[in-house]
């Protein structure tokens, strides 16, 4: 035991030399790289072959990601002619369900999509294959969020997936509207209050101030992820997840500050509770119904869709303001399972999807915003798509805490919240009950 | 139909040749067997495939099981922490609801079989509608309703269109309406069968019990009790029976289409919150228990109906 | 309301004085009224779809629930082109016909033995299949889906042939056996008697005055067969031999922007169990009571 351990340092001092040498090269800044986390080469296309499947839930689910799918997958056919690919669209609803028959039954796709850390890939770590010894240091360098793929949320230790895009949530507002109520139309708000006395102002004006739809209970969710980062530090985020902070917490009840005061000021809808947010809610922001909206920070979540109908001027966005840190994660990431036949088509597959002109491709074709170094936007790209990636830059960014927490306990506070906020059960209740719920999970 | 081959095969003309006495002796045994083997296909699909999981269900409900790794044996955890789950029991409860409502499950085409049986204007036609939503599926039926119960949906604008915005509710978002919401729809999407099952027992009424009764100056509402309710009953107990399965089959489909049980846990029932700890937590020991505690339920609602149709049997 | 109904539906001797008539009149245009209203919700929902899927997006936003103006077959040809329901009704008729087949002989066989025929344990078997038809199908759904995985039987038709003809033959024999025993067994006695085996007994004496009631019997099982969903998604995973129910209840989150795609595919999803039930219709009406009466 000791012998191997010993065998193992070694190992993993010999690669980091190998890493720090290749690093130098490339005249790196990306932190210490200690850990063997990233030895492999890249793929040879004579050496692989094959028929890969791979399972995709956002492929027909956001219009924008589906374009860029064929052109990405016959891109990956024309570099590994050996391989061919058959991507299948599965359910956003039913994913889990497949996903948990597919590794009891040990029989499945080739290639896995799965959201980051508890909101999907940290759930199956049983069943995925550990990249590490495929992830070559080019990689490694290049990509941004590895920590979503890896149990302790650190760029270190073993890596389940390969991140791809960058996206969190942001708030939206209408230019025009805020001209209207006499508003500025760069609105920075330092404070909550700033934006609260904005949604006042719009209201006497005539204007919804916030619109959106909260059927699903996805955007308390999201309402209170963006709080988060508002009272709470990064460290208290992995400690909530983790168990050391409980749900009954004050820590846990101040991130619902920002929602409940504009609930308070009356500046959400009423309807939003029985309004589905991804058909109904968001439109009403694109058809010019309401002054700001909660949503998705990149194009397979909405700026693409607000910019074709409010024109690209009229869209302004902000973030939680005096956020200690800046949310933000991967759109999704590609993780291998166990039960894979062929590893070596799968890995082609996953480090060509990570490559440098397939994520152009990406952006180029899907809207998807890069989460590589080396790729830039391009000099037209839309203002708001600028301004993102500026803010994932510039700012210390972390993972969302709703993605930290257990998939069930989150899928349960997205049920209990609109109750909260109809005033049906107190915070208390949702706290107790919250724990409650986590604590089973945990055991 | 797999045991056809044998049967044949023993009474074929390869066996003439042992003789009378011989041939008699088989057909005996074969007839001693028949049942069973005509049973045979039927119950070998049913042990391979229902019985067997269901012990298995059992089985697992004492297991910790992730779906990865072999299930650890942990004992009755599973169930003394079902017992602390208050969402479980809300959602036992919301079953129970769901039994306690089967009353209205039977009077409703009970009383509009009655309505047809007139032979009104139509009936036939009335006939043929009233079965429509037992052919819709569950995904158009969730569809539909979550169309239709909108806040600013139809229902709510014909109530006001005639007056009785009053009545006009957020359907899917109250908390002690929607499961009632909900029971109305699978009643609505099953009184159909109801109405046409009765329908046709009335048509078979021996009318002349009735007339006989009428002239015995029974009032009317005296002979729907006594004679029509009793010649009924068999007819009545069928449809019973047909209905507690659906109580207990029926909703999970549409709660997951029309309402994924919410609000809140509101329109939770146990086989839906089975399949969430089952799919969505990956609990698959913790779902097995509460699906074997749900099938004591089911035994105990189904031993009670049975009782109860044969104490009723018994005051006949 | 209904007690009214019945009243009025009340066996019909009356004499009347002319009030009475007239009250009657009115009872049973009251009556009448009643069942149209019921009878509209019931129908409502096939013109919803059909409206929504010969409309276009913009129109049914006017006024959802209202006729439609702006008239298109684009959802129609979306539907096939894009959802390709086509192939996925394929699909599930590839899985549902055998299955249908299956569980009608199986249930033939399974009620003719256990109303027709004296054994031991018979009233046991019998009691069995009762208590096996209340059983929600999530409860044995993990259990299942891993005999179905150990039978080497995952992503294949046959797989969700079987389950679907397990799932669904404890009703089916139920319900067999109910329309079975209003054949007298005095018909058998003779058929025995003439010499005819217990097989040809039942196909040439039995099925034959079950009729209705088999026609009742495929029709409820097409209808729940083509319906299921959760077993069809766990079993076959794949796109190529994917059900319709399963194919629609994700392309409803695809699509749900597009309310007339999404009916369109709904509408098309019921043709078959449509045409099977006016098919059947009349048989269903006689079989169903004559399981129901003995």
């Amino acid at each position: 035991m000791s012998k191997r351990a010993r065998l193992g340092c070694m190992v993993a001092l010999l690669c980091g030399l190998l890493l720090a040498v290749s690093a130098c090269g490339g005249g790196s800044s990306g932190g210490g790289t200690e850990g063997g986390s990233a030895e492999g080469t890249p793929a040879k296309p004579s050496e692989v072959s094959g028929h890969l499947t791979v399972w995709d839930v956002f492929y027909k689910l956001f219009p924008e990601y589906t374009k860029a799918v064929k052109p990405l997958d016959e891109a990956f056919e024309k570099k590994f002619p050996n391989v061919t690919v058959e991507h299948v669209a599965q359910g956003f609803e039913q994913y889990p369900a497949l996903v948990q028959a597919a590794f009891t039954a040990r029989e499945g796709p080739d290639v896995m999509m799965m959201l980051p850390s508890y909101s999907g890939v940290l759930n199956y770590t049983a069943g995925l294959e550990e990249l590490n010894g495929k992830i070559t240091p080019e990689m490694k360098e290049q990509l941004s969020y590895w920590y979503t793929m890896t149990p302790g949320y650190e760029e270190e230790g073993p890596h389940y997936g390969v991140p791809i895009g960058s996206t969190e949530f942001i708030f939206y507002y209408n230019k025009k509207l805020f001209k209207k109520a006499g508003l500025p139309t760069t609105f920075e708000p330092k404070t909550w209050d700033e934006v609260r006395e904005a949604g006042e102002k719009l209201k006497a004006a005539g204007i919804q101030p916030f619109v959106g739809g909260d059927k699903e209970g996805y955007e308390d969710q999201w309402w209170w992820m963006l709080g988060w980062p508002t009272v709470n530090t990064k460290q208290q985020s992995i400690e909530l997840g983790e168990g050391e902070i409980p749900f009954t917490s004050e820590e846990f009840a101040k991130a619902w500050g920002p929602e409940e005061m504009m609930e308070k000021a009356g500046l959400l809808q009423k309807s939003r509770f029985t309004t589905p947010f991804f058909t109904e809610g968001y439109e009403q922001f694109s058809e010019g119904k309401g002054g700001m909206i909660l949503g998705g920070s990149t194009t397979t979540a909405y700026w693409g869709e607000f910019n074709k109908a409010l024109g690209e001027e009229n869209v302004g966005m902000f973030y939680s303001p005096g956020a200690e840190y800046v949310t933000a994660g991967p759109e999704f990431g590609w993780s291998i399972p166990k039960f894979a036949p062929n590893k070596a088509a799968s890995w082609a597959y996953i480090e060509f999807m990570a490559s440098k002109p397939a994520m152009e491709l990406l952006y180029e074709k899907g809207g998807l915003l890069p989460n590589r170094k080396d790729v830039k936007l391009p000099a037209d790209a839309p203002r708001q798509a600028k301004e993102v990636v500026e803010l994932y830059e510039n700012n210390e960014t972390f993972d969302d805490v709703a993605h930290l927490i257990p998939n069930t306990v989150a899928a349960q506070l997205s049920k209990e919240a609109p109750e909260y906020f109809q005033g049906r059960i107190s915070m208390e209740d949702m706290q107790k009950s919250l724990q409650e719920k986590f604590e089973k999970e945990k055991k | 139909m797999s045991s056809s081959p044998e049967t044949h095969a023993l009474g074929g003309p390869a066996l003439d040749r042992r003789g009378p006495t011989a041939r008699i002796r088989l057909r005996r045994a074969v007839g001693r067997f028949t049942p069973w083997l005509l049973l045979a296909p039927a119950a070998a699909l049913l042990v391979w495939l229902l019985a067997y999981p269901l012990g298995d269900a059992v089985h697992l409900s004492f297991t910790n099981w992730d779906g990865f790794s072999a299930p650890k044996s942990i004992g009755l955890d599973n169930f003394t922490e079902l017992a602390h789950d208050k969402h479980f029991k809300e959602a036992l409860l919301h079953n129970l609801i769901i039994v306690a409502s089967l009353p209205i499950w039977i009077a409703i085409p009970y009383f509009i079989a009655w309505g047809l049986h007139t032979k009104v204007w139509g009936w036939r036609f009335f006939r043929f509608a009233f079965f429509l939503p037992a052919v819709f599926s569950p995904v158009v039926i969730g569809v539909y309703y979550g169309m239709v119960l909108k806040p600013d949906g139809p229902l709510n604008g014909l109530l006001r269109a005639i007056g009785l915005g009053g009545l006009a509710h957020e359907w899917l978002n109250q908390p002690g309406l929607t499961l009632g919401v909900v029971i109305a729809i699978i009643i609505w999407s099953t009184f159909g069968v109801g109405v046409l099952i009765f329908l046709s027992a009335l048509a078979n009424l021996d009318e002349e019990l009735v007339e006989a009764a009428h002239v015995d100056g029974a009032s009317r509402w005296q002979i729907q009790r006594h004679v029509v309710f009793w010649q009924l009953l068999p007819v009545i107990e069928f449809w019973a029976i047909i209905i507690v399965i659906a109580s207990f089959t029926a909703f999970f489909p549409l709660i997951y289409t029309l309402t994924q049980g919410g609000p809140g846990f509101s329109t939770y029932t146990a086989d839906y919150d089975l399949y969430q700890e089952a799919f969505a937590g990956g609990n698959m020991g913790y779902a097995s228990a509460i699906g074997v505690v749900l099938l004591i339920v089911i035994g105990l609602v189904a031993g009670l109906t049975v009782a109860l149709l044969r104490w009723r049997r018994r005051l006949a | 309301m209904s007690t009214d109904a019945a009243r009025l539906a009340g066996p019909r001797f009356r004499q009347a004085g002319k009030a009475r008539r007239i009250g009657r009149l009115g009872g049973a245009l009251a009556l009448w009224l009643i069942l149209a209203t019921i009878a509209l919700s019931t129908l409502y929902p096939l013109f919803f779809l059909v409206a929504t899927a010969l409309r276009t997006t913009q129109d049914y936003r006017l006024s959802p629930a209202g006729i439609p103006h702006e008239l298109t077959l684009d959802n129609i040809h979306l539907a096939f082109s894009e959802v390709e329901i086509g192939k996925l009704a394929l699909n599930s008729l590839m899985v549902v016909v055998p299955a249908v087949i299956i569980v009608t002989v199986f249930a033939c066989l399974a009620a003719y033995a256990l109303v027709h025929f004296r054994f031991p344990l018979r009233r046991s078997a019998l009691v069995v299949v009762v208590a096996l038809m209340a059983l929600p199908p999530a409860v044995v759904l993990i259990p299942i889906f891993k005999v179905v995985l150990e039978a080497g039987l995952l992503n294949n038709r046959l797989g969700l042939i079987l389950v679907y003809s397990a799932l669904n033959l404890p009703f089916s024999i139920f319900l067999m056996a109910s329309f079975m025993r209003s054949v007298p067994d005095e018909l058998l006695n003779a058929a025995r008697i003439d010499g005819a085996g217990p097989l040809r007994t039942l196909w040439s004496v039995v099925i034959p005055l079950v009729r209705p009631g088999l026609l009742t019997l495929v029709t409820l099982n097409f209808l729940f067969m083509w319906n299921e969903f959760l077993y069809a998604l766990v079993i076959l995973q794949k796109e190529t031999n994917r059900t319709i129910m399963v194919g629609i209840a994700q392309f409803q989150s695809h699509w749900e922007k597009n309310l007339g795609v999404v009916s369109a595919g709904l509408l098309l999803s019921m043709i078959p169990p449509l045409l099977i039930f006016l098919f059947f219709q009349r048989d269903l009406a006689r079989g169903l009571t004559s399981g129901a009466v003995k």
